[in-house]
C-alpha cells in the first residue's frame, strides 16, 4: 500500500514541476503587463499632457519653453532619479506625476520663502534639485545644476538651501542672463554651494540699503547657521555667491 | 593631432561631422542648427543606428562623431566597441540628454573624449567639436560632477590599486570644481593663474584617468547600468 502511494507520488513529480513552472510562468506574464500598464499610465498623465497643453499656447515661447523644461525635469527625475524607474525601483515608488502644470502659486518677489513641507531629513541632491526647478519655472530661466556627493538635510544645511535659492533668484532677476550655474559639493566636514551667473554683475559698494536680498536672505541667514558667503562681481563680470556651511559632526 | 588628411592641424577646413541617433527628428535639429553656425563643421552624414553608425564611419571617414548614448543594441558605447579598433582617427562626443552617471561615463571608458548635454547652444556646440578635433576633451559641467564623484574619497572606498590612475591630483580636482561651477577654460585659467593649453592638459589627464581607471566606483557603475 505504502509502495503504490510512494509510487504514484514518483510518477507524479514531472506534473507537479510542470504546473509549478506553469504558474511562475504566468506570474512573470502578470507582473510585466503590469509594469506595462504603470509606464503607459504615467506617460500618459505626464508627457502627454504636457504635449497637450504645449500644442495649446504654442504662440507663447516662453510658457512653452516653461513647460517643456519643466516636463524634461519631472522625466528625467522618474527615469533617473534616486528611487526612479532606471535605478531599479519599478518607477513604482515615484508614482505619475501630473503634467507640467502651471507655475507655483506662490508669489515670485517672496523669494526668501521656505518650501512649503520642510527639507530638513531628505537628500540635499533632491531638495537643491526642487529648488532649482521652482526658480526655473517661476522666471523662465535654465539652471544648471551639478551636485557631487550627498547627505541628510539638516537645519543648518536647510538654510544654506535657502540662500542658495535666493542666489538663484537675484541672478534670473538682475543678472539678465538666461542661465545660471549652480554647484554643490558635500564633504565630510561641510558642505559648499556655488551660484554663479555671467551677467551684468554689480558694485556690491553701490547695492542701495533697502535692497535686503544679499545682506539678510545670504549673509545673514548662513552666519546665523554658522556658516559663511562671500560674493565675487563687479559691473560686467558676472556674479558668484559662494557658500558654505559646516555638517554635523555628530551625524553623518 | 586626429584631423584626417582632408583637415591639416591647425588648417581652416571644416571638421567634418557624422551624426548618430536613433531620433531623426533630434539629428534634423542638430544639422540645422550647425549648418546654420558658419564654416567651422560641415556635416558629411548621419545614422539613426548602431549598425547604420558603423557602416556611416567606415564610408564617410568623418572627423568628429557625434554620438547619442542611448540607443537600441548597445548605444554609443557598442558604436565605439565596433569601431575605434578600425578607424582610430575618428574623434566621438557623446551628446545626450541622460543624466544618468553611469551611462555617460560608459561611453567615456569606452573612448569618447567628452560629453555634452542635448541642451547645448549650437556655438558651444561648434566650439566642442572643434576642441574634440584638435584632440582636447570636453567635459560638460554634469560631466565634471560625474567624475569628482567618480573619484571622491568615500568612507569605506576600496584602496587605491594604481596611484597614477586611481586618483586625481588636487590641481586637476581645482579644475574639475571650477568646470562643474560653469566655468569655461579662458576663465578657469585666469582664476588658477595658468594657461588655457594647461587647463587643456589636465582636462585631458583627467581623461584618460576616467577611462582607463580601474576604481570600484567606476567599474561598479558599469555593471550596474541597467537601461530600459
Amino acid at each position: 500500500m505504502i509502495a503504490t502511494l510512494a509510487g504514484a507520488a514518483v510518477l507524479t513529480v514531472p506534473w507537479w514541476l510542470r504546473t509549478v513552472r506553469a504558474l511562475d510562468e504566468e506570474r512573470r506574464a502578470r507582473i510585466r503587463s503590469q509594469e506595462r500598464a504603470e509606464i503607459a499610465a504615467h506617460l500618459h498623465d505626464s508627457v502627454l499632457q504636457t504635449l497637450a497643453l504645449i500644442q495649446k499656447q504654442a504662440e507663447d515661447t516662453k510658457e512653452v519653453r516653461r513647460l517643456a523644461r519643466s516636463q524634461e525635469r519631472q522625466l528625467r527625475g522618474w527615469l533617473y532619479g534616486p528611487s526612479g524607474y532606471g535605478r531599479g525601483g519599478g518607477g513604482a515608488a515615484a508614482g505619475p506625476q501630473g503634467p507640467a502644470g502651471p507655475p507655483p502659486a506662490a508669489d515670485p518677489t517672496d523669494s526668501g520663502s521656505v518650501a512649503p513641507h520642510s527639507p530638513v531629513g531628505r537628500s540635499l541632491s533632491e531638495v537643491i534639485a526642487e529648488a532649482c526647478g521652482e526658480v526655473e519655472d517661476t522666471f523662465a530661466i535654465k539652471v544648471q545644476q551639478v551636485v557631487v556627493g550627498d547627505c541628510v538635510v539638516d537645519e543648518r544645511i536647510a538654510a544654506a538651501v535657502s540662500a542658495t535659492r535666493e542666489a538663484v533668484v537675484n541672478a534670473a532677476k538682475h543678472a539678465e542672463v538666461g542661465e545660471v550655474s549652480v554647484y554643490v559639493e558635500i564633504e565630510p566636514t561641510q558642505v559648499e554651494f556655488f551660484v554663479r551667473d555671467r551677467g551684468k554683475g554689480f558694485d556690491q559698494e553701490a547695492v542701495p540699503t533697502d535692497r535686503h536680498g544679499v545682506a539678510d536672505s545670504i549673509r545673514g541667514r548662513m552666519e546665523r547657521n554658522g556658516g559663511s558667503a562671500r560674493i565675487r562681481t563687479a559691473p560686467g563680470e558676472g556674479t558668484e555667491v559662494q557658500l558654505r556651511v559646516p555638517r554635523d559632526a555628530n551625524r553623518q | 593631432m586626429n584631423s584626417s588628411e582632408q583637415t591639416p592641424t591647425g588648417g581652416r577646413d571644416p571638421v567634418r561631422v557624422f551624426l548618430v541617433d536613433d531620433h531623426a527628428l533630434f539629428r534634423t535639429g542638430v544639422r540645422a542648427e550647425l549648418e546654420r553656425a558658419g564654416d567651422a563643421v560641415t556635416v558629411v552624414g548621419e545614422a539613426g543606428s548602431v549598425a547604420e553608425a558603423v557602416a556611416g564611419v567606415a564610408h564617410y571617414q568623418p572627423d568628429v562623431v557625434l554620438l547619442d548614448v542611448h540607443m537600441p543594441d548597445g548605444g554609443g558605447a557598442e558604436v565605439l566597441r565596433r569601431v575605434r579598433s578600425t578607424r582610430s582617427s575618428v574623434v566621438f562626443l557623446a551628446l545626450s540628454v541622460s543624466d544618468a552617471a553611469e551611462d555617460v561615463i560608459a561611453v567615456i571608458r569606452a573612448g569618447a573624449r567628452g560629453y555634452v548635454t542635448k541642451t547645448i547652444s549650437a556655438r558651444e556646440l561648434v566650439d566642442a567639436v572643434v576642441r574634440v578635433r584638435n584632440g582636447d576633451a570636453v567635459f560638460s559641467p554634469r560631466l565634471a560632477g560625474f567624475v569628482l564623484d567618480a573619484f571622491a574619497d568615500r568612507p569605506g572606498a576600496p584602496p587605491i590599486s594604481d596611484p597614477e590612475l586611481d586618483l586625481l591630483t588636487p590641481r586637476e580636482r581645482e579644475v574639475l570644481r571650477l568646470l562643474a561651477r560653469g566655468y569655461a577654460y579662458k576663465e578657469i585659467a585666469s582664476e588658477l593663474f595658468i594657461s588655457v593649453k594647461t587647463v587643456e592638459t589636465h582636462v585631458s589627464s583627467v581623461l584618460r584617468k576616467t577611462q582607463l581607471s580601474n576604481r570600484y566606483e567606476l567599474s561598479r557603475w558599469a555593471s550596474d547600468r541597467r537601461l530600459i
